[in-house]
């Protein structure tokens, strides 16, 4: 089962936050693995637990979110049985991360250099001049110029703080580099170099990649792998190709129509409703409320994760009907039954 | 960046040029005769006279205000209607020991709530958490010569630590000069006002650091500082709380400037030696050369003390600098 | 009247505003009420069966709180002070907000000259040493509780105009002002009906801070002794004991009334604080 060339892999995790409101089941039952050099995208609408899915998987949880079940795989050690100390030398040394706001992550009192080589010296001894030395490198590396790295945060422009911080997740040389919404506060075109720039040096360097982006056409383009979330469920894992001409899953299908990838002419269309409410009893396919396909099985069984060809796997009870559903998708009128029905 | 300083070292000149107006114009035009305060009625009319001419006082009032500026300007503050001294030497040494007894406990205050303010804010929702923060509002809410009277009841009646009051023990150093600073019995002395400012002082900066910190934990660069696999300490020492001492270090002076202000009613209580205390006696003996200089400088210290807080406030935000 | 209804619903959901409001509105009865309930006038000298002078008596039930040395009744001087307290607090809290609030309104809103000028005025506020400022005041003139409220006001409203001006240039940029202004309003209506209900969170924070303040700076100016010699305040009380030497021999003359102040002026805080934690969610979030 388990796969050697697999860096990191997810069972079976569950996290809560707890809240004034009661528990709120963040993430539910995620199996996720990430294969070595591999570049994988995790899509999902904002809120439906990408960025807690990653805290997780950083041990940055906030103080009230807890797991409460499963295991987190980095080779052959779980990182949640790990004591703090040395999850904490587990840190960027193996899995970096360039957060959705880089904006706000680097440190505004602090020179972009120090920033850096404090992340390195965290985890091992570096002289002065080979600190500098490495800031150069990584500068060139992320195409900023290496003069600028004795700066203040508030110096650089937006795209080049994405640089800086994607400069910093380089410098220990991780296995895996997470890129939380890389670029959502950022314009097209430097959106565009940055991709570029993280997509060549991906290959360059050969660490694993997970995106995170609530823009499944960003994925498409740049990632091997799809892994499509809903209100902390994985409802569909597989082969970008695969997914992009044969998504199993209801959901999936709405997310390529709402962008139409395929370039097609057709007006995108948006799911109608909203995800549920995480606080919510939540029987059964947490899609259902939303789901055209829905029937009574789904209102009270959780769908298991089917596995499908080619390692395509898909958390839905009607699968089999994705493709004459694909076909009709493309109606709004469609979507709209759904929501009604749930309504009355 | 210069422009800024001049801008800013400009505008502490008019703050202190209008104060110095204000009081002026506030001890020749309130109710009474206007000479009455510049003049000691005491004196036979021919001193009263010469004085007069002295100070220019039969001039009009114009001509007086510019009198008056040029006499500040070379520390001349009259005479004292108590002791028929210069009013300059009789607060030059009361100058001193107000620094020594508010700074020294200011810092310990700043320094000590700074760091108990960030430890409490860090680690959020513990016990001690809720009681640090009751008593401190309860005893910043209580009145400071309060406090400085249960010390004394305790502390010096009750226990027989501390001296009551006062510098230094009396006769102990008839001269009053510098070597008097370096004894152990000033610092007996000291030891008991010292503790209440420092207590009393410590809470306005905890509490500020405490809500600082709250801010700060969910700021994105925190969580970063955690992923980079930095220690919990590192990242309260050099992120959270490198980031929370900017609004602590501005307040830190201007706060020092009111602790002066302030020091009255410490310094009443411990008949220490002070400006503030000097002031009060002033009033009481209607002393009104003395009153206006010690006034004066307490103002001075004040302002001082919010132009200290801006040239802090650019040295440790780099964001400032280039605006 | 509104904001005052507001203000009591909001802070009346958490606990500690609900204590907090309970203390405080039993200080304002006392306050109103005292004069009538307190066993003795606060000036009276009081003498036992035997006809002595009932100098420094601990406290018993003839004299919960003791006497003071001239044989007067502390309770009811606590009671007397309480009303001091009160008036002088909320008078200087309601003068400085209105005040601060108006200048703060005008500075922020028409920038420029105006709020430049207004702004410096409050700088040399700041500047001013507020306390000895106050004695040298209350020295050139009446020493009576009016001129303390006047003089607490003329130096505190600084802190409030600069809180509302700062709310009041960002609120400026806002959506609704600019809609405001295409609908033909004049600036007054749009300065006072749009934006200073939005600043009203602030000026009522920034009143419980001036009450806070106003009441222990009074007790301040009555134990320099620069307090309304006609009246009794928590401040004159602890002075005359002060000045009495006999307070270390008394501690039932000298601790109630600063432990009334204490009381009062924290839950003056609380109340603000539980305030502002329902207004500002961010606060809210965080408890
Ligand atoms: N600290 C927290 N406490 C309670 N709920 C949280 C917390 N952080 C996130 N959530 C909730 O968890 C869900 C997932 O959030 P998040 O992981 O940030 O989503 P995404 O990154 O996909 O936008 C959201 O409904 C969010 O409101
Ligand atoms: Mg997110």
């Amino acid at each position: 089962m388990s796969d050697t060339t697999s860096v990191i892999d997810v069972r079976n995790l569950d996290v809560v936050y707890h809240t004034a409101n009661g528990p709120a089941k963040a993430l539910f039952n995620i199996d996720m693995t990430i294969s070595a050099g591999e570049r994988i995208g995790l899509v999902g609408e904002s809120g439906c637990g990408k960025s807690t899915l990653l805290k997780t998987i950083m041990g940055v949880l906030p103080p009230n979110g807890e797991v409460t079940c499963g295991a987190i795989h980095l080779g052959s050690t779980d990182l949640l049985k790990l004591s703090e100390d040395a999850r904490r030398k587990t840190r960027w040394a193996e899995i970096s991360m360039i957060t959705q706001s880089a904006l706000n992550a680097l440190n505004p009192v602090k020179r972009i250099d120090a920033q850096i080589i404090e992340a390195v010296r965290a985890h091992r001894e570096i002289s002065k001049a080979d600190g500098k030395a490495l800031v150069a490198k990584l500068f060139e590396m992320v195409g900023v110029s290496p003069e600028r790295a004795h700066d203040y945060p508030h110096q650089f422009s937006g795209g080049m703080r994405q640089r800086a911080v994607i400069a910093m997740a380089l410098a220990l040389e991780p296995k895996v580099i997470i890129a939380d919404e890389p670029t959502t506060a950022l314009d097209v075109i430097v959106q565009d170099q940055i991709f570029t720039r993280l997509r060549a040096l991906q290959i360059e360097r050969g660490f694993s990649m997970i995106l995170v982006t609530h823009d499944i056409a960003l994925v498409v383009e740049n990632c091997g792998r799809i892994c499509v979330m809903y209100a902390g469920m994985i409802v569909e894992t597989g082969e970008t190709h695969d997914i992009v001409r044969r998504p199993r899953h209801p959901y999936t299908i709405g997310l390529l129509n709402a962008v139409s990838v395929l370039g097609s002419t057709k007006e995108p269309i948006a799911i109608p409703g909203s995800p549920p409410n995480l606080f919510d009893k939540l029987e059964g396919c947490r899609f259902a409320p939303r789901c055209p396909l829905a029937s009574a099985l789904c209102h009270g069984q959780v769908p298991p994760a089917t596995p499908l060809d080619n390692g395509h796997s898909v958390r839905c009870h009607h699968w089999e009907q994705a493709d004459e559903f694909a076909r009709r998708a493309s109606d709004p009128n469609v979507w709209g039954t759904a929501v009604q029905s749930e309504t009355t | 960046m210069s422009a800024f300083w001049f801008r800013r070292l400009w505008q502490t000149v008019l703050t202190l040029l209008t104060m110095l107006t204000l009081m002026f114009f506030m001890f020749r035009m309130l109710p009474g005769d206007p000479m009455a305060t510049v003049i000691s009625p005491a004196l036979y009319p021919k001193a009263q006279e010469t004085l007069r001419i002295q100070f220019g006082l039969d001039k009009p009032l114009w001509e007086q205000y510019f009198v008056y500026l040029k006499n500040l300007a070379v520390f001349d503050f009259g005479l004292s209607f108590h002791t028929g001294r210069p009013v300059a030497d009789e607060i030059s040494g009361r100058l001193l020991n107000t620094i020594l007894l508010v700074f020294p406990s200011m810092i310990a205050a700043y320094g000590l709530g700074a760091l108990v303010g960030a430890i409490v804010g860090w680690r959020r929702g513990s016990k001690i958490e809720t009681v640090l923060v009751f008593l401190s509002t309860s005893l910043q809410s209580a009145p400071v010569f309060w406090l400085s009277m249960l010390a004394i009841l305790f502390f010096s009646i009750r226990l027989d630590l501390f001296p009551i009051g006062h510098i230094v023990s009396p006769g102990m150093f008839p001269e009053e000069n510098w070597r008097m600073y370096f004894s152990a019995d000033f610092l007996h002395h000291l030891a008991l006002p010292f503790m209440v400012n420092t207590l009393y002082q410590f809470c306005f900066p905890f509490l500020l650091m405490r809500s600082s910190i709250l801010a700060t934990v969910g700021e994105d660069y925190i969580e970063l500082a955690k992923m980079k696999g930095l220690t919990d300490r590192r990242v309260l020492y050099h992120h959270a709380m490198r980031n929370s001492l900017l609004p602590l270090a501005t307040t830190l002076p201007m706060t020092l400037g009111w602790a002066v202000a302030g020091s009255v009613v410490i310094e009443t209580v411990f008949s220490w030696p002070g400006l503030g205390l000097l002031m009060v006696e002033a009033v009481g003996r209607s002393d009104y050369p003395v009153v206006q200089a010690a006034f004066l400088l307490i103002a001075v210290l004040t302002v001082a003390g919010t132009l200290i807080a801006d040239l802090l406030y650019t040295l440790l935000d780099p964001r400032i600098v280039n605006e | 009247m509104n904001t005052l209804m507001t203000f009591l619903r909001i802070t009346w959901k958490s606990t500690s505003g609900r204590i907090s409001l309970s203390i405080f509105g039993a200080c304002l009865v006392l306050a109103v009420i005292g004069p009538w309930i307190a066993p003795y006038s606060p000036s009276d000298r009081l003498y036992d069966d035997a006809g002595k002078l009932l100098r420094l008596s601990p406290p018993t039930w003839d004299n919960l709180l003791g006497t003071t040395v001239l044989g007067r009744d502390v309770f009811s001087q606590m009671l007397w002070g309480a009303r001091t307290a009160m008036l002088v607090g909320l008078l200087t809290a309601l003068g400085t907000v209105v005040i601060g609030l108006n200048f703060g309104l005008i500075a922020g809103y028409f920038g420029g000259r105006i709020d430049a000028i207004l702004m410096r005025i409050t700088d040399i506020l700041l500047g001013l040493p507020f306390l000895p400022f106050i004695i040298v005041l209350l020295s050139l003139t009446d020493r009576n509780i009016w001129t303390i409220i006047l003089a607490m006001t003329f130096v505190m409203w600084r802190s409030t105009a600069r809180i509302v001006r700062a709310e009041v240039m960002s609120l400026r940029q806002r959506q609704f002002v600019a809609s405001a202004r295409t609908t033909g309003a004049s600036d007054v209506d749009i300065l006072y009906r749009e934006i200073a209900p939005n600043v009203m969170p602030l000026a009522v924070t920034s009143i419980t801070f001036a009450l806070a303040w106003a009441i222990i700076t009074e007790a301040s100016i009555g134990f320099l002794g620069f307090g309304d010699p006609n009246v009794f305040s928590w401040g004159s009380i602890i002075y005359d004991a002060y000045a009495s030497q006999m307070m270390y021999r008394a501690p039932w003359w000298v601790v109630p009334p600063g432990v009334a102040i204490m009381v009062l002026v924290t839950s003056v805080y609380f109340m603000g604080r539980a305030y502002e934690e329902v207004i500002n969610p961010r606060l809210q979030e965080r408890m």
